[in-house]
Formats: structure tokens, C-alpha cells, sequence
């Protein structure tokens, strides 16, 4: 209980610090959703909820950087955010195999 | 969890597992660039301090993105000059590099292999080279070198750092280091851009085609308006080499008033050079500031040079001459074309295998172009006819030198001294000093020819092998003596006019040499409106400012709307009832040409369809096409019986007032079917990126807009391939000296300064240009003590 409640979290966040080097993170991070959630839908939304707040973080950057027209960017901007998403969602579907 | 509930997700997580194993692996190259956070495309460069080998330099950016260059010696200031240009606009030097070097299909495929088969023919890259080797070792020679320097620093931190700009990360290619003869590269792409013309060889074929029409290509246009007021070719080669002529309406206004007609006794100099309006603009502006200059104002892209601006004692700016400094040779050759017959000597041609590296879905592929040389110049070749090209820019020239004197010049007598060097491309220059001078000079190298000793024209095919019209002192390639052309002092020019306006017309009427024939100098009416309005204003007693100087660059009077509905009025042309009310609409207009006119819109269409009525019948059964149509002055001025009117495809004989009509019905179907209302509608602002097509997010909004070809606020909103107006409009004085851009300074999608001058430009407005050092301290340049010595 307790590794859940402290470890994960700090899991999370050390995912997130990788996220902002490395894509690698949000890998990271979908595995870390994998290990630590009780089942499968846990650890999707987990690594659903990840992905949505790397991308939030991610926008207020840009826009504290004065770079949010970067939401102009078409194709590249959903690509974008679809990687931010994508990865760390279905990386944590590897709880069904472990299960 | 049920044993099928539990083998349910099993599947579930192997199919999310595979699929997220597909999409790393297909969208690899995408999310490298595109994670959230660390994408490549993100990273912002970030560079505070770069170690220089030529001494200390500092940059501040202002909120326009207009870097203020400060430095402790020229070579330190030309270093952080080349770090900047690259860091904000390194893919357009790039690009235009490639473009003239021939290697654009390398990076973007088949589709410009004929682009880069011109430009390897032509050679442009040896010229280059040519005029390096005439400047390495010189003082300017070592602020080229360190510019180089300065740019490959960039170069090789932002290709460590990741911050190479998004098109390269995007075509995933790395540029290669800049080299000196890449920037004399770009000028000669500024040359050719704006001399490089293939009038002779399109007058050629009219002859041949269409000889009755040659009376539509005078020697001379009939106005009175000058600046000064005192069978060898194929249809199929011209067809070849028109997507690399000179594009046809680039031109530009300048004038300068001296303090005696100004509110405050001192000159005023207003320059707008209508070029090429791209994505970035093709105009970079800086401030640069050491022990020797305080220099601003704009550049090329490549070039550690204030092209047109003002330090704080002298200002200048030009405008196209127009001349022909081009000229074609055929020759008598011999059955296997090695060999070419010139004052009765058998010559071998020079020829040369170059490679060519072109993009295909296999990888690179190399093809071989043969470059071929006579002793007049590199020799074109289209559908079995060839012609050997002698243009001014093939030599070394000093045209950068003469600039680089320009921006230290203190006084009129040091800047004539750079005038001096000014080889290519002909260019009216206008000068103010702060000493209240001003200066007219059409500077550049202009041709003499000759056949059998007798000066002639140079708008003919001239026979090489005869050694007819070629250029004595000229050698391409290498070092010209020049001594076969207008010497410096007889070029017409004014020193201390109390008024001038360039506009590209001609530059003087009964000169002793020949400089161009009417195909060359464009037509009268900006040249004609300018003077107009200066001449009024003078005559009113009135002292001239800044404002009224603005009021003039904006002006969208349109003096072909007044001759052409002038003429509308006198002929009283027989139009339909609907043509009818739109033309009504014309009589009652004050000609200028507003986004926001309907008249606009109805005149500017149905001049377009009033050209094409009265020549498309004659031009068209003798195979030439709209581009071979004669100029608007010279419709204008054809009497109402001309034979040009007549419609040769119908029995009855057309008249002026016919074709008039007519042209109204045309131009009634076009704006009904296309929906248009205004002129804003039509004449509608496009500029796109290169990427422009695939990713539009980089293109500049489309914004309906206001002037013509013909009109001081100058747009032309159906040239191709780019759209043509003002690319820089500037106004100095020694007081408070304003300036726009159309766009912005950087070249980066993400800056702030990407398009924050766009609408600003497109309504007319400016911002202050002054000598005060602006903005935050940005990079620092600092001197590596080792390496200096």
C-alpha cells in the first residue's frame, strides 16, 4: 500500500522529468501505470491521465514561451499531441500480460 | 477476474502493445520531432554566449526582431553578422545557394532538375568563384571570411544543440558550411534576378513569327517621362529558359527631394523595391554598429552587408535600371558541334562533365550535365538551337565592395568612390548626405557593341562567330578590363538635383549609347505619377515632410485608369446593357486603386481582357502567347483605326471602340462567374512558404489588398511564381527615418517576429528606424584570445 501510494507517484513524476529530455518518458511512464495499477483499466487510465497532463504542461509552456501558435501547426501540432497521448496509454496496456 | 474476462484483456493489452510497437516504429523520424517537451522541432534556440576568433560582439533583439549588431572591430561585427543571419534565416540562404549552385533537386526531386540544369550551364558558381578570388585578401575579403566564419559557427552549434531551423528537420538533411563563394552566389542571383532577360531572344522570334508586330516594341516608349527630364533561336528555348528569366514586372520607386523644398532644410530619400514578396521575405534587416560604421537598414539573406539603408551620415537606396546588359551569340560549328568557327579560327568549345544529384524514390541518382563554354560565354541549348550568353554578372565584379564603401562612407566624395565599383546589376542609386547633398547615379556596367566598327544596338542575336556586338574587355569567368563599356563618367547622372524619381522607366531620352530598347524599361506610369505628385506639391510652394513622403508611398492612383477610361469616354464604345452599368461605374471613379472599390475591380479586369482582345487574334495564329504581348503604354497610344484592333478571325473590321466593348462583356463574365464584389476580393495578398503547399500553417494570411502593377503602392497580385510588390518600404532623413517589412525578420514559424509586420505593411503603416541600440541583449560574442592572434 504504501509503495503504491509513494513510490507510483514518484515513479510518475520521475517519468515526467524524462518526459521533458526524452520521449523515452512517456514509455516510462505507461510501464510504470503497468506495474503499479491494481488492473488493466486502471493502468490505461492512468497512463491516459499522464499523457493528458504532459500535454497540458506541455501547452503552458509553449504559451509561456510565446510559441502557442504552434496550435496552427495542422498535422504537426496533432501529431504532437497524439504522441503525448498515445504512448504512455498503450504502453500501460502491458498490465494485461503481466496479469 | 472471470478466466475469459481475463484472457479478453490479454488481447486487448497484446493488440495495444503491438500497435504502440507499430507506431514507434512507422512514426519514428515524427516522434523525434514531435514528443511533447523534448521534439526536436521544440527546441528553442538558446545560445547566450558564442566564442569568437575575432573579438568581442553583443546582439540585442528589438520587438521586431531587428538585431542591433555592436562590435569591437569590423571582423567581430561581420562574425556575429553571420551567426545571426543563419540563426534566423539559414534555410532561405540555403536554399537560395542550392538554387544557384544546381543542387535543389538533390533535396527536393525530380521536379527541379531543369532548375538545376540551367543554373549548372550557366555556371554561376564558377563566377562566384571568380569574384572571390578577385576580393580574398582584402580588408572586405577578411570581413567575408569571418561573416563565413560566423555563419558556420551557427552551423555547427545548432546541429550539437538540435536547434537547426524546421525545414531541415523536416527534409532531414544538415546544410553544409557556408563558403565566400556562396554569398558572392547570392549576388549573383541578385544580378540575374533583376538583368537577367531574354527580350533579344523573344524579340528574335517575333521577328521571325510575327515581323509586322516589331512596331509594337519601339526603340523607345513615347512618354516624356524619363528620370532624367533633359531564326538563330526557337520559340521551344525561350519556352526553356523563361521560368529563370528575370521575373517580368520586378521593379522598384525611389526618389530623393533635397532640403530646399523640405519643412526642415535637410534631403528626404524614399525607396520601395518591388521584388519577389516571399515566406520569409526576401529582405533581412540589421543594425550594425563598430569603431569604422552605424549602419541600418536591410540585406539579402547571406550578405554581411547594409544593401540598402543609412548610417548616420549618408543614406541611399535603388531601383532596377532595367538596361541590357545581356547579350546572345550563334555561331557557325563544325558536324560534331566540337568546335566553333570565330574570326576564322577553328575553336574548341570548352566543355566540362558536372554531376548532378537528383532525389528519387531509390535514393540519390546522378546524372551528368555537360556545361559548355564559348569565349563570349556559357552556351544554352534547347530543340537543336544553341546560343552562347554574355551577361555583365558572369565576371568578377565588386558590387559588394562598392556597398561595403557605402556603409562606411561619411560623405558624398567617399561614397562616389564605391559607386565606382558598382558592376552589376545596373541600379538607379539615389543618395542623401547629411551635409544636405543628394545624388543620382545609374550605376553599373553597360555594354558597347559593334559590328564592322559601327556602335549598335544589343537587341539583336548577334553572330559570335563573326565577332558581331561582343564586349571588349569583358572576360567571363575571370577578371574584366571593362574598357569596351560606357565609361563612368558619361553615364548620365545628377549631382545635386534639387528632385529625382526612378521608377524603372527610362533613364534619359537621346543618349549617345544605347541602353536598352522599350522592351527593357518599364512602362511610364509610376515614374509619371511620382514626378506628378512631387511636381504639384512644388509648384504649390508647399514644404515637403516625412508625412507627405508616407502619403506617397502609399498613393494607389492609377494613371492607366485615367488614360484608359479617358479613352473609354472618347470612344463611347458600343457595350451590352450590362456592360453598360459596370462601365458607368468607371466614369465615375476617382482611379485609385482601394481593396475596397468595385471600380477597381471592373478596370483592372477589364484592362487584363482589353490586352488579350486586341492582341490575342494576331499573337496567337503566329504561335506566341500572352507573354510575347506588347507593353500597356504602347496599347494605350494605338490610334482608335489601328489595325491591332481588328479581330483578324471575323469578316467585319473592329475598331478601338469594339474591342472596348468587347473587353467589358469579358470582363463582366469573369467577375459574375468568380463572384468577386470588390477589388480586395481579386487583388488578394498569397504568400507562401516553400513547404507552403504540404504545410500551410507557414504561409502568411491572405489579405485582401489595395495598389497594382502601376501604382506607387505597388502590388502585383498575378505575377507567378511569387506575387511582386513592396518588399521593403523606407523613408530616411537624418531626423526620424521609418521602414516596413512584409512579414517579419525571422525566418522561424515559432517567433513572435515570424508575420508581425504583415498587416502593418499591407495598410500602408511604418515603424521608426533610428540608430538608438533597442531591445534585450541576446548573445555575446566573445573573443577567444588564443585565436586572435
Amino acid at each position: 500500500m504504501l509503495e503504491r501510494k509513494l513510490v507510483f507517484p514518484m515513479c510518475l513524476i520521475i517519468s515526467a522529468v524524462v518526459t521533458y529530455f526524452h520521449w523515452i518518458g512517456l514509455i516510462l511512464a505507461g510501464i510504470t501505470s503497468a506495474y503499479f495499477s491494481r488492473d488493466l483499466k486502471r493502468a490505461i487510465t492512468t497512463g491516459f491521465l499522464f499523457g493528458v497532463v504532459i500535454v497540458t504542461l506541455f501547452m503552458v509552456k509553449m504559451a509561456y514561451s510565446g510559441q502557442l501558435k504552434f496550435i496552427n501547426m495542422g498535422a504537426l501540432f496533432y501529431l504532437s499531441i497524439a504522441v503525448g497521448l498515445i504512448l504512455p496509454t498503450f504502453t500501460s496496456a502491458i498490465k494485461g500480460l503481466m496479469d | 477476474m472471470s478466466e475469459v474476462g481475463l484472457k479478453t484483456s490479454k488481447v486487448l493489452s497484446a493488440v495495444l502493445l503491438i500497435a504502440v510497437i507499430a507506431f514507434v516504429v512507422m512514426a519514428y523520424r515524427y516522434i523525434v520531432l514531435l514528443a511533447p517537451f523534448s521534439g526536436e522541432l521544440w527546441r528553442e534556440e538558446d545560445v547566450r554566449r558564442v566564442a569568437s576568433p575575432y573579438g568581442y560582439a553583443e546582439v540585442y533583439y528589438d520587438e521586431y526582431g531587428v538585431p542591433h549588431i555592436k562590435a569591437e572591430n569590423e571582423r567581430a561585427l561581420s562574425f556575429a553578422v553571420g551567426y545571426v543571419q543563419a540563426r534566423d534565416r539559414l534555410f532561405q540562404m540555403d536554399l537560395h545557394r542550392r538554387m544557384m549552385r544546381g543542387q535543389l533537386s538533390e533535396i527536393f526531386g525530380e521536379e527541379l532538375v531543369e532548375s538545376d540544369v540551367f543554373h549548372i550551364k550557366m555556371d554561376f558558381l564558377s563566377s562566384a568563384k571568380a569574384t572571390w578570388e578577385e576580393i580574398n585578401g582584402t580588408e572586405f575579403g577578411d570581413y567575408v571570411m569571418a561573416y563565413c566564419d560566423g555563419v558556420n559557427a551557427y552551423i555547427v552549434q545548432a546541429e550539437k544543440d538540435g536547434t537547426l531551423p524546421m525545414e531541415f528537420k523536416l527534409l532531414n538533411y544538415k546544410p553544409e558550411l557556408w563558403k565566400p563563394e556562396d554569398t558572392f552566389l547570392i549576388a549573383k542571383e541578385i544580378a540575374w534576378g533583376l538583368t537577367g532577360d531574354f527580350n533579344d531572344i523573344e524579340r528574335a522570334i517575333i521577328a521571325e513569327k510575327l515581323p509586322s508586330a516589331l512596331e509594337l516594341y519601339p526603340e523607345e516608349l513615347n512618354h516624356s517621362y524619363p528620370i532624367v527630364r533633359t531564326g538563330k533561336v526557337s520559340s521551344e528555348l525561350l519556352e526553356w529558359l523563361r521560368p529563370f528569366e528575370k521575373e517580368d514586372g520586378v521593379g522598384s520607386n525611389n526618389w530623393i527631394i533635397s532640403g530646399k523644398y523640405t519643412s526642415n532644410g535637410m534631403p528626404i530619400l524614399a525607396n520601395d523595391p518591388h521584388l519577389s514578396l516571399t515566406v520569409p521575405p526576401v529582405w533581412f534587416e540589421m543594425h550594425l554598429i563598430s569603431e569604422k560604421m552605424n549602419v541600418r537598414g536591410v540585406t539579402f539573406p547571406g550578405v554581411p552587408l547594409i544593401i540598402i539603408g543609412q548610417n548616420e551620415h549618408v543614406a541611399w537606396g535603388f531601383t532596377n535600371v532595367g538596361a541590357d546588359v545581356i547579350d546572345f551569340y550563334y555561331y557557325v560549328t563544325d558536324e560534331e558541334g566540337n568546335k566553333y568557327l570565330y574570326k576564322g579560327e577553328w575553336k574548341n568549345f570548352d566543355i566540362e562533365e558536372r554531376t548532378l544529384r537528383v532525389k528519387t524514390k531509390k535514393g540519390i541518382e546522378e546524372r551528368k550535365v555537360i556545361v559548355k563554354k564559348t569565349i563570349h560565354g556559357p552556351v544554352i541549348d534547347r530543340g537543336g538551337k544553341e546560343v552562347a550568353v554574355a551577361w555583365t554578372g558572369l565576371s568578377a565584379t565588386r558590387e559588394f565592395f562598392a556597398i561595403y564603401t557605402y556603409n562606411h562612407a561619411g560623405n558624398m566624395e567617399e561614397f562616389l568612390e564605391g559607386v565606382k565599383y558598382f558592376d552589376v546589376p545596373a541600379q538607379n542609386l539615389v543618395y542623401i548626405d547629411d551635409e544636405g547633398n543628394t545624388m543620382y547615379y545609374p550605376a553599373g556596367r553597360f555594354p558597347l557593341r559593334y559590328i564592322n566598327g559601327k556602335l549598335v544596338p544589343g537587341n539583336i542575336i548577334f553572330n559570335g562567330s563573326a565577332g558581331e556586338g561582343e564586349w571588349i574587355g569583358f572576360k567571363p569567368y575571370g577578371k574584366s578590363t571593362w574598357e569596351g563599356f560606357i565609361p563612368f563618367d558619361e553615364i548620365p547622372h545628377l549631382i545635386n538635383p534639387d528632385y529625382v524619381a526612378t521608377a524603372n522607366q527610362r533613364v534619359v531620352f537621346d543618349y549617345q549609347y544605347y541602353l536598352g530598347d522599350s522592351s527593357y524599361f518599364t512602362d511610364p506610369y509610376r515614374g509619371m505619377r511620382i514626378y506628378e505628385m512631387l511636381d504639384k506639391m512644388i509648384d504649390s510652394g508647399r514644404k515637403i515632410d516625412v508625412k507627405f513622403v508616407m502619403d506617397m508611398q502609399r498613393d494607389v492612383y492609377s494613371k492607366p485608369a485615367e488614360f484608359f477610361v479617358n479613352q473609354i469616354r472618347e470612344e463611347n464604345p458600343p457595350f451590352s446593357e450590362k456592360a453598360l452599368s459596370y462601365a458607368n461605374e468607371l466614369l465615375n471613379w476617382d482611379y485609385k486603386m482601394r481593396r475596397n472599390s468595385k471600380q477597381a475591380l471592373i478596370f483592372a479586369i477589364w484592362l487584363k481582357h482589353y490586352l488579350n482582345e486586341t492582341f490575342y487574334d494576331e499573337f496567337s495564329s503566329a504561335g506566341l502567347d500572352e507573354s510575347y504581348y506588347p507593353k500597356y503604354w504602347v496599347l494605350q497610344n494605338l490610334d482608335s483605326g489601328s489595325k491591332w484592333f481588328d479581330d483578324i478571325r471575323t469578316e467585319e473590321i473592329e475598331t478601338k471602340a469594339d474591342i472596348m466593348a468587347r473587353a467589358m462583356d469579358r470582363a463582366v463574365k469573369e467577375i459574375e462567374t468568380d463572384g468577386y464584389r470588390v477589388y480586395g476580393d481579386y487583388n488578394k495578398l498569397n504568400m507562401n512558404h516553400p513547404f507552403g503547399e504540404v504545410l500551410r500553417f507557414l504561409n502568411y494570411p491572405n489579405l485582401p489588398m489595395d495598389g497594382s502593377e502601376f501604382t506607387v503602392f505597388n502590388f502585383r497580385a498575378k505575377s507567378t511564381p511569387f506575387q511582386i510588390g513592396s518588399s521593403w518600404r523606407m523613408i530616411s532623413t537624418f531626423d526620424k527615418s521609418y521602414c516596413i517589412l512584409p512579414g517579419g525578420n525571422s525566418g522561424r514559424y515559432l517567433s513572435e517576429n515570424y508575420d508581425d509586420q504583415l498587416e502593418k505593411w499591407a495598410n500602408g503603416e511604418y515603424r521608426e528606424m533610428g540608430f538608438e541600440i533597442k531591445g534585450a541583449k541576446t548573445i555575446v560574442f566573445e573573443a577567444l584570445k588564443s585565436q586572435i592572434s
